[in-house]
């Protein structure tokens, strides 16, 4: 890592087996998982809706869509709230492993490139493109 | 929003701000209730005893909270008199740039409305007045009222002596049912209602608004095993029904309900959630306007005066739920439908249709 300038702090999270990265600078705040709502007819990737900070947060499960097994619920469990515009909404995590730095060369993925990662590597997930509802 | 700040302020009469802070003072009774309680405990008092001390207390706070809630709200309650007295005078301006003769009236009758709704309602309105000034030419009088109030809701009146939609050409009855859906678009964000009637002499429009869009009264139902809420703005009645007096016309379900056809749907199917393990007892009737449908749930709970809170951005498009409810304080929150989209599902939009035939 030394030959690079930039580093990216990313918070580092489980789901499963699987480790994934957000930019530190994205989430607010990692909090126990609320009591969570289903919603019916909601989006695909929104488990449901829960309460944080007297607000109704719309809490996520990122996995799935990327193509791996859904977090289940533990006592090590905790939800991340992410900034998005407008809004924050929640991310579930399996477990939560702390900042790591990676060099900004390494790049952010979504579902194909994500897949296709060898390894224990972490997925780092771009915030931007996540949460499109679908 | 770019709201300028001169709209975001309020004029509040100083009784109530005395109210809220002698509410406020309450609660310092309350907490020296707790203390004395503390000081009990810690002096070796029975269980017994604490408990039948510790109910006390918490009944003087829950009454306490109670009032802080009721006050605090009461201060960003504005009269509807003022709201008409702008849309009259929007209308005579209106009206006299058109050379046109039209008698305005507006009762308030002292209702009152959170001040977000007034607003809206406002703005919502003032697109109706011009209508009727601008479209409807032959408008010889405008009279804006207050109708049916409950704990919840207010229904504003609004009768013009105007040519009526049974003697309505169709060009113009079409930009009538366009300037229907435009008001029913401004007012989907307060789960307003509106109903078009008696029609002949004139139209009489009805919009149905809550009074405040903090607090809402709802119907408590059991859907799927879990529990949800319907705004009681849209509840007509509850039914308490056998699956053998359901039955279908055309394919479509439904319930004689005293000798009138009405639709019925099941609200887990509604909702594409798993068949319930219980029976379902209830039907609840909702409606808007003259759309009507039978919603089966297992169970009608009772009813319960909830905080709404909106549902993110992100579920913007989940149009059948209005909001989340956080009912017992524990965290856990339950959904709230709304019966307007779900109505738009049946029926989108018929009810003008249907009131105007013979």
């Amino acid at each position: 890592m030394s030959d690079t300038e930039r580093q990216d702090p990313m918070l580092v999270f489980a789901i499963g087996s699987r480790l994934f990265g957000l930019p530190l600078g994205s989430v607010c705040e990692v909090i126990r998982v609320p009591p969570i709502t289903p919603v019916p007819r909601g989006p695909a990737n929104v488990v449901g809706v829960g309460l944080a900070g007297g607000a109704v947060i719309t809490v996520f499960d990122l996995a799935p869509s990327l193509g791996f097994p859904a977090s289940v619920r533990s006592e090590s469990s905790r939800m991340l709230l992410v900034r998005q515009p407008g809004e924050v909404v929640g991310v579930m995590a399996d477990r939560v492993l702390g900042v790591r730095e990676f060099a900004a060369g390494d790049g952010t993925v979504d579902g194909a490139e994500a897949a296709a990662r060898p390894g224990d590597a972490p997925f780092l997930l771009d915030p931007d493109r996540l949460f499109s509802p679908g | 929003m770019a709201e300028r700040d001169a709209d975001r302020a309020i004029r509040v009469e100083s009784e109530r701000l005395d109210q809220l802070i002698a509410a406020v003072g309450e609660l310092g009774v309350v907490q020296g209730a707790i203390s004395r309680l503390l000081e009990k405990a810690r002096g070796g008092a029975g269980a017994a005893e604490l408990t039948v001390e510790a109910q006390k207390v918490q009944r003087s706070f829950e009454r306490s909270v109670g009032a802080v809630r009721a006050s605090a709200l009461d201060v960003r309650m504005v009269p509807l008199a003022g709201v008409f007295t702008q849309l009259v005078e929007l209308g005579r301006r209106l009206a006299a740039a058109k050379n046109k003769a039209i008698v305005w009236s507006a009762d308030g009758a002292g209702a009152e409305v959170d001040k977000p709704i007034a607003d809206a309602v406002g703005e919502a309105l003032a697109h109706w007045i011009e209508y009727l000034v601008d479209v409807q030419g032959d408008t010889a009088g405008v009279a804006l009222g207050v109708g049916a109030r409950g704990c919840h809701h207010v229904v504003i009146e609004l009768h013009d002596h105007g040519r009526g939609l049974r003697s309505m050409p169709a060009r113009e009855r079409s930009e009538f049912d366009r300037r229907l859906a435009l008001l029913r678009a401004l007012l989907r964000p307060l789960r307003g209602l509106i109903e078009v009637g008696e029609l002949g002499a004139g139209s009489r429009l009805c919009v149905t608004v809550p009074i405040t869009l903090a607090m809402v009264g709802v119907l408590l139902v059991s859907v799927g095993g879990g529990t949800m809420g319907l705004p009681l703005t849209g509840v007509e009645e509850v039914v308490r029904f056998q699956t053998s007096q359901l039955g279908t016309i055309d394919g479509h379900a439904g319930f004689d309900l005293r000798g009138q056809w009405l639709q019925t749907a099941r609200l887990v199917e509604l909702l594409g959630l798993a068949p319930p393990e219980n029976s379902e007892h209830h039907m609840v009737v909702v409606s808007s306007g003259s759309r009507r449908v039978g919603l089966v749930v297992e169970r009608a709970l009772g009813q319960q005066s909830v905080l709404l809170k909106p549902l993110g951005r992100s579920l913007g498009g989940v149009r059948a739920i209005a909001g989340a409810a956080d009912l017992a304080g524990d965290g856990q929150l339950i959904l709230v439908i709304d019966p307007a989209a779900i109505l738009d599902e049946f029926a989108p939009d018929s009810e003008v249709g249907k009131a105007g035939a013979p």
